[in-house]
């Protein structure tokens, strides 16, 4: 993403409100275009008649997060695996390559998703009633896999009209097919047509990609994949990790309280699950100053540091560390400053919020505040990505993960779920977020010894 | 009895007077096991010699490869750090002048762990580092003197992580990276460490490393005290040290060698092989020159003094044997010349003189006193002119030559005979054997 926040960052740059909003908007559709876009289609897929219908809201809902949540853990280590593949493919000029790559990666996820799916219908679909539904879940899940991929890549091409283009596209095939099948198949039928609709918007990804980039083969790209899966093992773990910490109060909450539709073991819990979401949506601001401000500074001073380190006197290295640490720092409380301004506001409003959306407003609070530390902690790990502090990252997922895991049990076996519900997110977030701010700063601050240390042969970090 | 022979960079994978001189020692005393232990810049080298029956191993270390893996091993991660620590502790001791006892600097790295990672990692290391370097290097940019520090470190962690072959008598070919081994060796297991040196190594690296346009500021500096400590510990640690001739035995006793335990043997060749009949070829006069095309040869001066002679007509008349028998050449070479710019003691005038041939070379290692001394035959290095004068001599006084031929077959037949050396060194060998097994120098 620091390419495109360094184009933002010159417009804010311009110091006039037109720059700024006009950064914010680009920004705001960059980091939370396809989300949004996304969100929108299926509020308006909602109020159709067909999906009135509580029964089968409940199973579409279930069967679609179910389909997220799965696709989302499963595909979190290798694609983290594909993306830095990918992306030293491009760095080192081979974008045709990398387009190759993406080809037959989308092609292998969307294979292997087939019998996760089938294996996780055949544990989730209750009765014989559900068997359309399952089928729509494996065909949802193979889709969602693909397009991850193709996202991943397409982002390289920074033509985010398109990008937007595909989803606006994909999203309304998905209204348009929705409409048709809801009335005959049900849920099943919304479910077909959001598969449908996220298979079209990652074919119109990729092709966006090939025509940018092109296409080059790319000679055993699985065995390579597979040899930076080894090298970057960390790397994947951590992904892994985040992936399942994210979600693992949710599985848990659901597992102990939760409700499924007839003939599915779909469990979702509606009142957290939605207030989850929109303390999520709060996060979008965050991410954008993240984009525009904090990394692409970090990254300007990152790369000053490393490029003197081969032929700077040793007082002009400290400085130029002591420049990083100190310009991270800053960023870092700018960015929280602005946060916190944003979930305060957004707190101000949560009574009426929660009651127009059906949730609590004190679980929507703790959630806002959880929110806060993730997007710290989000900050934190992309820090140590740029570091390749890999196994750092992996740590601090893992205790991002352990913490929720954890104090969502205790407040599940304790029998007050429903008055802790919250808790456990906030306290796995804000754990994790100073855990990886220490793992930063202090990456950063041996930075220099890490990066002479790697020079020479040793793989410390990864 | 077995003995290990210590060797960097010659014998049995590149060819040339120390490997020569090896492979002559090892067959000359068929009656003693040894075992190779040599350091090598790169993997799998080809073996440029067979090897006699009586060489019962090789164990060959490459000098670059962390050969421990990338944390070391021997032990945790605070074992090493401790260990590293006590090597900082020696450094200082070192710089203020009260070096610890070898036991205690070559204690602190076992036999298969190294300290690749602690030495940049550990805190302690690396503000240690950073502070000799504001020190010693405030002009030049860090990552110099890092690295010269790293390598030099790196090296000699890899020659004391290196596990020696088992022998009775340690014996080294040279101080540096061979000699740290067998003293490593000597120190560990309480077995006696012999040095033979022909050249002097550290005084070899130093030449280098100060014509190295790209080893700069306190990088320099640096390397030269390496190689001068290494040097210095062989020295010490050494139970003896041989050279092949007086000036260098000094340089070894200036360093710190005892006297008592350093002596002279002078290189010593089959004398009766080398008595080649002469025959005239071609009724012309040749000059010869035996030696691999490497740059201490400078093959370059030769050419160009060869050229300077007036009656050679040199143009169309120059061959490149490659590697060849040199008796078939010295049957009918009228001159042998050495354009060396740093020698011992070189083989091919001892070899030459068996031959009956006359010798022109420049004044490098021990060859003024091989050449008694003669000014008409010796020049001083990258001299074509006064090279080519010699040979000019040695063209213009045929019968005065063949006097001198055999003067200098009756000196090599008195002092410079392989025999008389082999004894020698067997003789060591065994006295050595019978030496109680101490620790520590």
């Amino acid at each position: 993403m620091a390419g495109i926040g360094f184009e933002l960052r010159k417009l804010v740059e311009t110091r006039t409100i037109r720059g700024v909003l006009g950064a914010a908007f680009s920004g705001i559709l960059v980091v939370a275009g396809p989300w949004l876009l996304t969100a929108a289609s299926l509020a308006a897929a909602g109020r159709l008649p067909f999906l009135a219908e509580p029964g089968i809201a409940l199973a579409f809902t279930g069967a679609m997060v179910w389909a997220l949540a799965i696709s989302i853990c499963v595909s979190a280590a290798p694609l983290y695996i594909f993306v830095r593949f990918s992306a030293d493919l491009i760095y080192q000029g081979d974008k045709g390559e990398a387009v190759t790559l993406l080809l037959k990666y989308a092609g292998a996820s969307a294979l292997v998703s087939l019998p996760i799916g089938v294996v996780a219908a055949l544990f989730l679909i209750s009765s014989a009633k559900g068997i359309l539904l399952g089928l729509a879940f494996v065909l949802l899940l193979v889709a969602v896999n693909a397009l991850w991929a193709a996202m991943m890549t397409a982002t390289v091409i920074r033509k985010y009209g398109r990008i937007l283009a595909a989803y606006a596209l994909g999203m309304a095939l998905m209204y348009f097919l929705a409409r048709i099948l809801g009335p005959r198949l049900g849920a099943a039928g919304a479910l077909l047509a959001l598969a449908a609709g996220y298979a079209l918007t990652a074919v119109l990804l990729i092709a966006a990609t090939i025509e940018a980039l092109g296409t080059a083969p790319c000679p055993h790209a699985f065995r390579r994949l597979l040899e930076y899966a080894n090298k970057y093992r960390n790397l994947a773990l951590a992904g892994l990790l985040y992936a399942l910490a994210t979600w693992i109060d949710k599985f848990v909450l659901a597992a102990f309280g939760g409700v499924a539709a007839e003939g599915t073991r779909f469990l979702v819990n509606p009142g957290y699950d939605t207030a989850f979401y929109y303390a999520n949506l709060a996060l979008i601001p965050g991410l954008v100053f993240f984009t525009i401000v904090t990394e692409t500074e970090f990254n300007l001073d990152l790369k000053r540091l490393v490029a003197g380190l081969a032929h700077r006197r040793q007082p002009e290295i400290e400085s130029a560390k002591v420049r990083t640490i100190r310009g991270a720092a800053r960023s870092l409380t700018k960015q929280s400053a602005f946060q916190a301004a944003v979930a305060i506001g957004i707190l101000l409003l949560s009574p009426s919020l929660a009651l127009s959306l059906g949730f609590p407003a004190s679980v929507f609070a703790r959630l806002l505040a959880g929110g806060f530390f993730q997007l710290i902690l989000l900050s934190a790990l992309n820090m140590l990505f740029y570091l390749e502090l890999y196994r750092a990252a992996a740590l601090s997922a893992l205790v991002f993960a352990l913490v929720n895991l954890g104090f969502s049990l205790a407040a599940c076996l304790s029998g007050n779920a429903a008055a802790l519900q919250g808790w456990p997110y906030l306290s796995a977030c804000l754990v994790s977020a100073v855990l990886s701010l220490v793992f930063s700063f202090n990456g950063l601050r041996r930075f220099d010894r890490i990066v002479f240390l790697r020079a020479s042969g040793q793989k410390y970090g990864r | 009895m077995r003995v290990c022979l210590v060797i960097e960079g010659s014998y049995p994978f590149i060819t040339g007077g120390v490997s020569s001189w090896v492979h002559e020692l090892i067959g000359g005393l068929p009656t003693i096991e040894f075992v190779l232990f040599t350091f090598s810049p790169q993997a799998d080298q080809e073996l440029r010699y067979t090897l006699p029956p009586n060489v019962v191993g090789i164990t060959d270390v490459v000098l670059t490869k962390n050969a421990v893996g990338e944390k070391g091993g021997g032990g945790g991660t605070k074992s090493r750090r401790q260990r590293m620590r006590g090597i900082l502790a020696s450094h200082l001791r070192m710089f203020l002048g009260n070096p610890p006892s070898l036991h205690d600097l070559i204690g602190a790295i076992p036999e298969g762990a190294g300290l690749h990672r602690e030495s940049v990692l550990d805190e302690r290391s690396w503000r240690f580092v950073q502070a000799q370097n504001r020190t010693r290097n405030p002009i030049y940019p860090y990552s110099d003197y890092f690295w010269a520090w790293k390598s030099a470190h790196d090296l000699i962690f890899n020659v004391l992580a290196a596990t020696p072959p088992e022998a009775d008598v340690y014996h080294s070919l040279s101080t540096g990276f061979a000699g740290l081994a067998a003293l490593a060796a000597k120190v560990r297991r309480g077995k006696p460490f012999l040095l033979t040196e022909h050249g002097l190594y550290h005084k070899e690296r130093e030449i280098e490393i100060r014509k190295a346009a790209f080893v700069r500021g306190y990088q320099r500096d640096l390397w030269i005290r390496l190689y001068n400590r290494v040097a210095a510990m062989c020295y010490e640690g050494a139970d003896l040290c041989t050279s092949l001739f007086e000036e260098n035995r000094g340089y070894q006793l200036k360093l710190g060698a005892s006297p008592e335990r350093t002596v002279v043997i002078p290189n010593g060749i089959d004398v009766a092989r080398y008595s080649v009949p002469r025959v005239k070829k071609d009724d012309e006069f040749h000059v010869g020159f035996v030696g691999r095309i490497v740059p201490i040869k400078d093959v370059k001066t030769f050419i160009v003094a060869a050229k300077l002679v007036p009656d050679l007509k040199i143009d169309d008349r120059l061959e490149f044997t490659g590697r060849a028998n040199v008796l078939e050449f010295y049957k009918f070479l009228d001159v042998v010349v050495l354009t060396s710019v740093r020698e011992a003691q070189p083989l091919v005038i001892l070899e030459a003189y068996a031959a009956g041939i006359p010798c022109v070379s420049t004044d490098v290692g021990n060859v003024s006193e091989l050449l008694e001394g003669d000014r008409r035959f010796i020049a001083p290095p990258k001299d074509a002119a006064k090279i080519a004068k010699g040979i000019e001599y040695v063209l213009r006084h045929p019968d005065e030559m063949a006097k001198l031929a055999v003067r200098n077959r009756e000196r090599t037949v008195a002092n410079y005979e392989k025999r008389e050396l082999l004894d020698r060194y067997g003789e060591l060998y065994s006295r050595f054997q019978s030496l109680p097994a101490r620790k520590g120098a």
